[in-house]
């Protein structure tokens, strides 16, 4: 064998105390978590609040997880499920914005340095994801973010393949229409799913 | 017409195999709104595949681990099952603020290290995961049996059945469900939440024993251990 120990034996020796190897699971995998979480909730603080809630319901459940299952197939279900909760609540949390400086407001969507060349009016593929549908918008994360096959995306969300595919199609258009990318774009904008700036 | 959506996806991304490549390319040859569809779905891939790597901050792993870490008295368990904010918020209704530590507590703070585990209690009507808010309160404030208002009994057959449980595998069941949870229960009850045979542990949760944070309720399916429920409050 020799080289790093499978997230199965983690998971195993995790279940036989050793605390460690949960340690070494979060260590190996919050990027992919962070990376998920980000994309589907669109906002730095809260994707990292979504991390964390996925890991510790990770932790806690971690003794039912059944080893059928690939370990990553499972973490991407919490966290996409831990991102559907963070803006769940931030749906349900009244909209008080931060008037004037406040040293604990929330960086606003950081621009990003290479899309200088973006033309104004036109939105970059992350700010456009967080007005496409939540319906599609874990499909088309899972699908073009993390490029994960269609069988294991449909697992993952516990829906049938077919679906997964016609969410993930339905995801792009919308987002390249949000992006501005259509030509002869119809002029109804998609549902934007909450007010923007 | 229908459009071939799935068809669509799998073109966009490459992975459309021969004979469905056939069947789109007809359909394409004949269908405007496809051809365009395939063309910005293709793009938006290209945008999301190019979106930069992002930093993962560097406290997601400490918050974590303090988390996965947090031995004594189960102290930083309230912020981390935020998820069941409606029972939280239900039992914070429930829960006036008081003035010093409820009786419970003032108990276990007095010789934390040999708690006897409390006998198994029985509750004779049917709950719901709603009713853990209730006995939270109910367990906190008083010895009193808890009872959910207006619930059916449950039948004969149960208390025959629940009679002269041990403490101890009640404790070992509801850790198995929530392996966070160190603190001794101060209530352990037998019962049926949603028609299932469940342990309910109430615990009492801070780092410092003498400055409870919070009360947590937690359910386990007697069958296999799994979580049914939970409830939080701060106190």
């Amino acid at each position: 064998m020799g080289g790093a120990p499978t997230d199965h034996a983690l998971v195993r020796r995790f279940l036989d105390g050793d605390r460690r190897a949960f340690d070494e699971l979060v260590e190996r995998h919050r990027a992919r978590v962070f990376r998920v979480c980000l994309r589907i909730v669109g906002d730095p603080e809260d994707a990292l609040d979504a991390a964390q809630e996925a890991f510790v319901a990770a932790f806690r459940t971690l003794d039912r997880f059944r080893g059928d299952a690939a370990f990553t197939t499972w973490l991407h279900r919490i966290a996409v499920n831990a991102s559907h909760d963070v803006l769940r609540r931030r749906a349900r949390a009244p909209h008080l914005a931060v008037v004037g400086p406040h040293e604990d407001a929330p960086a606003p969507e950081p621009p990003l340095p290479d899309h200088a060349e973006a033309v104004v009016g036109r939105l970059d593929a992350a700010a456009a994801l967080a007005r496409i549908p939540e319906e599609f918008r874990a499909a088309l994360v899972l699908a073009d973010v993390e490029d994960l096959p269609y069988e294991e995306i449909a697992a993952i969300l516990g829906v049938a393949v077919g679906t997964v595919k016609s969410r993930v199609h339905r995801g792009r258009v919308a987002l390249a229409r949000a992006m501005g990318l259509a030509s002869a774009e119809p002029t109804a904008p998609p549902p934007a799913s909450k007010e923007e700036r | 017409m229908t459009h071939p959506e799935e068809l669509l996806a799998a073109a966009a991304d490459g992975s459309l195999r021969d004979p469905e490549r056939a069947e789109l390319e007809a359909h394409l040859a004949g269908c405007a709104r496809c051809r365009e569809e395939l063309d910005l779905a293709r793009r938006a891939r290209a945008a999301l595949r190019n979106l930069p790597t992002p930093d993962v901050p560097a406290e997601l792993g400490s918050r974590v681990r303090a988390e996965a870490h947090a031995r004594p008295g189960w102290g930083r368990w309230p912020a981390a099952v935020a998820g069941i904010a409606a029972a939280v918020l239900a039992l914070a209704i429930a829960l006036p603020r008081l003035g010093g530590p409820p009786p419970l507590v003032a108990d276990r703070a007095g010789a934390p290290e040999d708690v006897a585990a409390p006998a198994v209690e029985r509750i004779a009507s049917e709950l719901e995961p709603r009713d853990l808010a209730e006995l939270a309160a109910a367990a906190r404030t008083s010895r009193a049996q808890p009872t959910a208002e207006g619930a059916p009994a449950v039948g004969e057959e149960f208390a025959a059945e629940t009679t002269a449980l041990s403490a101890d595998e009640a404790i070992a069941c509801l850790r198995t469900a929530m392996p966070g949870v160190t603190a001794e229960p101060v209530r352990l009850f037998v019962a049926r939440l949603s028609g299932v045979p469940a342990w309910i542990g109430v615990f009492v949760t801070g780092a410092d024993p003498a400055r409870p944070e919070a009360v947590q309720v937690v359910a386990a399916s007697r069958g296999d251990c799994t979580l049914l429920s939970s409830a939080a409050a701060r106190l």
